[in-house]
């Protein structure tokens, strides 16, 4: 018997029937009196100078409101640290993709608004243009910004001692691999509807950070913050794209303060896949020593980003994807090197793994590889240098939770991985590890930052409301932190109303990303919770003539802890507070975790994130020899999450996640030919449908994190990680090829075999 | 743009002549839709021919199977006549898209719209398909073979509306099967490739060949080459292996994020061998 009442239930989504029953609106659902549709003109070139832009004849288009050019921005760059910016909304002298912004258009229409861009003559002068990282780095390239051979930023990171470690290995293992863009491909299309009386900006967003953008908003308007609200209820997906703002929301926000309208812009699909900002595609060389007993001692990594043509969070996720090979198992010697390069296509941005996802890639792939080269089970070569609770990585990690070992074994023994070589031929059984960040990280914005806020209300006459600033875009934080809540005031969780989506009333949060609603937002309503009860329990103590102290709320009861028959409802002791006492009852509550810090800035030495959650997945695959084509048979995805708050969730999660990096591994990439995307529509880009998606198992297993709400940690993101170098180690197993660039397409694979 | 909805062929037919190539025949809408939302058609008048009920129906007439150009691909699927006599084009059916697009799509506007991709053309034309056209003066038939002239063309005129597909009666010991190759369930057709085998009294040889391949080239490719290869002989590894090259030749497949040109006109072969190893085996 659980000694929780609210928690580690699978209770529906609060909001599941509101989606079911279609009732939920986004931001297509979004029609404002007057309201105008907005279109962007973008460059057709990849590289080019802007010489001259006339709007006049679009102007003149009947049904036209507005046209804009960066002469009616304030010119001001935007980026998720803005150190690092140097995109405007719409640019002034320069385009460095297909698809960069150049003018806006708002009309009665989006018919006459997609006339009107017809009507804007630009004229460029061309420029070479850039398209991977070797031309952009080779001698005497164009320079696409200021910075000296296109590189953004470089930096080299040393752990212990690793030429000597290298020195003292009894295997070296050496490789190359690569990783290619990808789309999010949310369901629901990047939007904003912007609406402005003269005074105050109104915004419907599909951002996943309302607080964060809201800020970004005043500083590239130059508008106060309390003159800026944003409404974002409900998101159809982020999966990192949406988080910060992008140059519609700023454009749609200049074109209703021109026009005095409400403006929508709204991305199409098309649109979505040519300027939604992808994953980072990578190079990555690694190399590993280790012992004759499989103990890893040495690695070297050096990852090469292509960053697209603007700063975004190219530097950050290079940053991490380094810092996975220190991280995921315990090895005392580890040197990185990363440089991100800049090239005329489409510029990055977040994407769920946040870099791990293509790190993890190269890691497990090479983990295979060193497993065969000792002649020992890749299972056991893993199992012997997982971190475990309570270890240090070399690079400050500190892991108070680490359900790793566990995970490995319940994922691997679930696809029968102890009888693989008794498989048919061209089937085979492979798995891969993976860490990732469980709550944030101390660093957004370039500040020391990760916190969450929360109020909450218990109301005369109802239960409670819960106040919050972050959104849900589909993963149910909504729910995880009613049931919180609820288990910190002894109620129910549906008794919680969860008020979001308004950032004139709800309190800051930094927003969804870093898998961290969990475990910051969750500890932040936690401590709110805390404090509405505290107050309750304060003016009710003198009717159950007990102290506060002495009492305690339970199944809808506030009681005395030592007489429980000495009881009253929690409606009556509420209203006794009100009605009686006279004094309203509310609680605030917020967090930022004080374990974590920033690395150090010279040695890159720090616990970066609050706590870590580990994951193994393990997949049997059947290789067509003729085809090369890889069915995935069964998909067991083992998560170590602290405590499944709602287990139904994690599951889905889990699922959606494994779903996803199943279409990395296997599908989804984005091309472009000559800057050109020639996977914009969806029947190019291909994302596994429901038929695609095999059987997925998921195993939950609850380390319990010290520091998490309850034990909890985050699950957002780690789902896809682990997923595509699974794949790849099963093929191996399978068929005895090693691809190493994803996705591991048919192409691939029947070549690898016609060369083996 | 103006709409129309005509209750008769007749009607939909003298729309047409009035306006000629300024009007576009719509039924289910699936293709169509995309071109119109994209700007890549714009029709002065849509003539939605949905509302024809005549058009849809499926009967087996004297040898032969009739279907009405409005059938959707759906219907064929599960219609108990096609599964029971003509399994191999309810699975051909089977493959189009997901449910949904099954249940919009028409199996006349598939054709009509002509992507070299589609999934019907190529088992239809080997099992000799014929089309039947009709305009305000009347109707012609036309071998579905003949049907296709480009990529998205057809040898139907402005004024023209395919009205029904008609399949012969296949003879004794002929199978039929149509093979796709695509990276997802419900993707379009990276390599489809249809095959029919009739084998002679003993079973022994092949008698008569269909080889017809899509979305390899501008339209359908009936590949003669194929199919005299195994004319004739006893369908074996050998003439196999030519039937298969003989197709890989007439391919001309282009590169795209399904695959490079050579990899798709190596599937060709794959899929040609497989096509024709099935119609053997339902053959025999």
């Amino acid at each position: 018997m659980s000694a929780y009442s609210a928690i580690g239930k699978s209770i529906p989504g609060v909001d599941s029937a509101q989606k079911a029953r279609g009732e939920a609106s986004y931001i297509s659902d979004v029609r404002l009196s007057g309201m105008l549709h907005g279109k962007i003109l973008r460059s057709p070139f990849p590289h080019a100078k802007i010489l001259n832009i006339d709007v006049s004849a679009a102007k003149k288009l009947p049904g036209v409101k507005a046209v804009i050019t960066a002469a009616d921005t304030p010119c001001i760059h935007f980026c998720i640290n803005p150190a690092w910016a140097n995109k405007m909304p719409l640019q002034e002298d320069k385009v460095r993709f297909i698809g960069d912004e150049v003018a806006a258009v708002a009309a009665l229409s989006e018919e006459a608004a997609q006339d009107a861009l017809e009507l804007i003559r630009v004229d460029y002068e061309e420029l070479p243009a850039l398209f991977d990282i070797d031309e952009a780095l080779a001698p005497g390239a164009s320079l696409i910004h200021k910075e000296e051979g296109n590189i953004s930023f470089s930096f080299a990171r040393e752990f212990g001692d690793v030429d000597k470690a290298f020195g003292e290995a009894h295997l070296v293992v050496e490789d190359e691999f690569e990783t290619q863009p990808a789309a999010h491909f949310c369901m629901e299309p990047r939007g904003c509807v912007a609406s402005w009386d003269g005074s105050k900006l109104t915004v419907w967003s599909t951002t996943q950070t309302p607080h964060p953008m809201r800020y970004e908003l005043a500083q590239t308007l130059e508008v106060p913050v309390n003159r800026i609200k944003i409404i974002d209820k409900f998101v159809g997906g982020g999966f990192g794209s949406r988080m910060g703002i992008d140059s519609i929301d700023i454009v749609s926000s200049i074109l209703a303060m021109k026009t005095g309208r409400p403006v929508r812009i709204v991305n199409t699909r098309e649109e979505e896949l040519e300027t939604s900002r992808c994953r980072y595609p990578m190079k990555i060389k690694l190399k590993t020593g280790c012992r004759k007993d499989g103990r890893l001692i040495a690695r070297e990594g050096f990852v090469q980003t292509d960053n697209g043509a603007y700063n975004g969070h190219g530097i950050a996720i290079t940053g991490n994807a380094c810092a996975k090979m220190v991280q995921l198992y315990s090895i005392p010697n580890v040197r990185y090197e990363g440089r991100v390069v800049y090239t005329n296509k489409l510029w990055g941005g977040a994407f769920r793994g946040y870099g791990g996802p293509q790190a993890h890639f190269a890691m497990e792939s090479q983990m295979d590889m060193i497993a065969e080269g000792l002649g020992m089970d890749p299972l056991e070569l893993r199992l012997i240098n997982a971190n475990k609770t309570g270890q240090t990585s070399a690079a400050g990690n500190v892991f108070v939770s680490c359900g790793l070992g566990e995970c490995i074994e319940k994922a691997a023994a679930e696809v029968g991985y102890q009888k693989r070589d008794e498989l048919p031929a061209n089937r085979g059984v492979g798995f891969s590890s993976m860490i990732h960040g469980g709550g944030g990280v101390k660093y957004f914005y370039g500040q020391n930052t990760n916190y969450s806020d929360a109020l909450i209300k218990l109301n005369n006459g109802g239960k409670a409301d819960l106040l919050i600033g972050s959104t849900d875009h589909g993963q149910g934080a909504y729910t995880i932190l009613a049931q919180i809540a609820a288990e910190e005031l002894g109620i129910e969780a549906k008794e919680i109303n969860v008020v979001s989506g308004d950032t004139d009333a709800t309190p800051p949060c930094l927003g969804l990303w870093g898998s961290r609603q969990t475990f910051v937002a969750g500890n932040a309503v936690r401590n709110a919770a805390a404090d509405a009860k505290s107050a309750l329990l304060e003016a009710v103590a003198d009717r159950l003539e007990a102290s506060p102290e002495e009492l305690e709320i339970k199944d809808g009861s506030v009681s005395v802890k030592e007489h429980p028959e000495n009881r009253i409802t929690f409606e009556d002791a509420v209203r006794y507070s009100y009605e009686i006492k006279g004094r309203p009852l509310a609680g605030r509550g917020y967090y930022d975790d004080p374990n974590s810090q920033p690395p150090d800035p010279n040695t890159g030495y720090g616990n970066t994130c609050p706590t870590y959650t580990f994951a193994c997945h393990a997949v049997e695959v059947e290789v067509n020899p003729e085809t090369g084509e890889v069915r995935v048979l069964k998909l067991a995805a083992a998560h170590d999450v602290g405590r499944a708050i709602n287990p139904l969730m994690v599951e889905g999660q889990i699922e959606g996640g494994a779903a996803q990096g199943l279409g990395f591994g296997l599908m989804e990439e984005l091309v472009w030919d000559y800057g050109r995307v020639i996977t914009g529509s969806a029947i190019d880009y291909k994302i596994p449908s429901s038929q695609d998606v095999p059987d997925i198992v998921p195993i939950i297993v609850e380390s319990i994190d010290p520091y998490g709400p309850f034990g909890a940690k985050g699950v957002g993101e780690p789902g896809l990680v682990p997923t595509a170098p699974a794949i790849a180690n099963a093929v191996y197993n399978a068929v005895g090829v090693r691809i190493k660039s994803r996705p591991i397409t048919p192409e691939k694979v029947l070549a690898a075999l016609k060369s083996k | 743009m103006e709409y129309a909805r005509p209750a008769t062929v007749e009607e939909a037919c003298s729309l047409l002549a009035l306006h000629g190539e300024g009007a576009r025949v719509i039924a289910g809408g699936v293709a169509l839709s995309i071109l119109l939302k994209q700007r890549l058609v714009e029709p002065d008048i849509l003539v939605d021919i949905e509302g024809i009920h005549s058009l849809r129906y499926i009967s087996d007439d004297a040898n032969e199977l009739r279907i009405g150009a409005l059938c959707k691909h759906r219907e064929f699927e599960k219609n108990p006549l096609v599964r029971d006599k003509f399994p191999w084009l309810s699975r051909a059916a089977e493959r189009i898209g997901c449910v949904q697009v099954r249940n919009a799509g028409t199996v006349g506007g598939s054709l009509c719209h002509a992507d070299p991709a589609s999934d019907l053309a190529p088992p239809l034309i080997a099992a000799g398909a014929e089309a039947t056209l009709r305009n305000s003066q009347g109707e012609r038939k036309v071998l579905l073979e003949n049907f296709f002239i480009d990529y998205y063309q057809t040898s139907l005129s402005e004024d023209e509306i395919l009205t029904e597909i008609r399949l012969p009666r296949l003879s004794a010991r002929t199978g039929v099967s149509y093979e796709k190759y695509a990276m997802r369930e419900g993707d379009m057709a990276t390599i489809g490739a249809a095959a029919l085998v009739t084998l002679d009294d003993d079973k022994q040889r092949c008698i008569e060949a269909g080889i017809v391949l899509g979305a390899v080239g501008p339209t359908p490719i009936r590949v003669k080459e194929a199919e005299e290869a195994l004319r004739g002989r006893a369908v074996n590894e050998s003439s196999l292996r030519k039937a298969a090259a003989a197709a890989m030749e007439a391919s001309s497949p282009l590169s795209d994020s399904s695959g490079s040109e050579q990899y798709k006109r190596e599937m060709v072969g794959v899929m040609t061998r497989r096509a024709v190893s099935r119609a053997l085996q339902a053959a025999s």
